[in-house]
């Protein structure tokens, strides 16, 4: 028990951050955090979009699960990460308009990530039927996965902020 | 459809998906904080653990968005592989984001060793072994999440791998449930 107890700590201590994380120093992360988070997905859409329009079969899944609400386009290479996409959003006013239209369209954005998720698993679940014709599992699988994924496409197309 | 084709439509949704729910775990995180703070949830029973580990994270994704745009996949792949050598706190301690968080970390291992099989190359049933050390014994028990439905069906490829298509087919039910669950969630935001 000593033994455990002694280990626990060590693992806590791994992660501990300063002795006292203050609420300045909790604010401040916070603030830094959200900027981070509205980098991220200004990069993470405008990679999407950009990987997406090289692959054929993917342009029918961004067809199929794109937003309403066009995304613009980044200026940064699909690869270049968060970094060169973030260099305009360091000043405080870049940041401020980053958030304002990510707030805007992110709630939209995340419903298609899902309508995404959700029909590549429907891809994935079809994908089992032809080995097993005989199960009727596994097209009662599919036939839900097909649904889910229309019903989710649809709210993708339908999706509003306002 | 082969999975080679899945991979791809999967992989590039997977960069999108990953950079932004990694980030709105994040900011998840340091909000659940700043609500534990002012008294409005119950907070995890150590928050500065939690903000500790996802800066620590933070820096390590970076690290390998890096090197995946150098294209170093086997270096990719070795920076995530460390990310299961340190001891992560568990939910008592850091609350029901550090499991998410862990399953963020696993399901990219995951999905980069299903894209790149040549690379350090594993078994199947490695990567079996993989997936259940990223879940964990009690990961039905989290709230919805992106993460876990993430890592859920990435079990669910690697159980295909295996040639289990009736583990691979409950495995992607089952994410497609925490999927459906979250779409529920994200729509019925636009209604508060």
């Amino acid at each position: 028990m000593l033994l455990s107890g002694c280990a626990k700590q060590a693992r806590d201590r791994e992660f501990a951050a300063p002795a006292s994380v203050g609420q300045d120093d909790l604010a401040a992360l916070e603030q830094q955090l959200t900027a981070r988070e509205a980098q991220l997905r200004a990069t993470g859409v405008a990679v999407a979009v950009a990987e997406e329009e090289s692959d054929p079969r993917a342009k029918k899944a961004v067809g199929e699960a794109q937003s309403p609400e066009p995304v613009a386009p980044s200026a940064s290479p699909p690869e270049s990460g968060p970094t060169s996409a973030g260099a305009d959003a360091t000043s405080d006013a870049g940041i401020a308009r980053t958030e304002k239209t990510k707030a805007e369209g992110g709630r939209c954005s995340q419903v298609c990530e899902i309508s995404a998720a959700i029909c590549g698993l429907q891809d994935q679940i079809c994908g089992l039927v032809p080995r097993h014709r005989e199960d009727p599992r596994y097209q009662a699988a599919c036939d839900r996965a097909t649904a889910d994924c229309r019903l989710s496409t649809e709210a993708c197309h339908g999706c509003s902020d306002t | 459809m082969t999975t080679s084709t899945l991979s791809k439509s999967s992989k590039s949704r997977r960069v999108s998906w990953t950079s932004m729910i990694a980030g709105l775990v994040l900011g998840a995180g340091i909000m659940l904080v700043s609500l534990a703070q002012a008294g409005r949830i119950a907070p995890p029973p150590q928050p500065e653990v939690l903000v500790a580990l996802a800066q620590t994270l933070e820096v390590e994704h970076k690290r390998v968005d890096l090197l995946l745009s150098q294209k170093d996949y086997p270096g990719a792949i070795a920076a995530l592989e460390g990310l299961r050598k340190i001891d992560w706190p568990g939910r008592q301690t850091a609350g029901e984001a550090a499991d998410q968080l862990r399953h963020d970390a696993y399901g990219r291992l995951v999905r980069l060793r299903l894209d790149h099989p040549t690379v350090d190359a594993r078994t199947p049933e490695q990567l079996g072994e993989l997936v259940r050390e990223g879940l964990g014994d009690d990961y039905k028990s989290l709230g919805v999440n992106a993460f876990t439905a993430r890592l859920v069906a990435l079990r669910g490829e690697v159980a295909e791998k295996k040639g289990d298509d009736d583990a691979a087919l409950t495995a992607y039910d089952e994410a497609l449930t925490m999927n459906r669950g979250l779409l529920q969630r994200a729509l019925a935001g636009a209604g508060q």
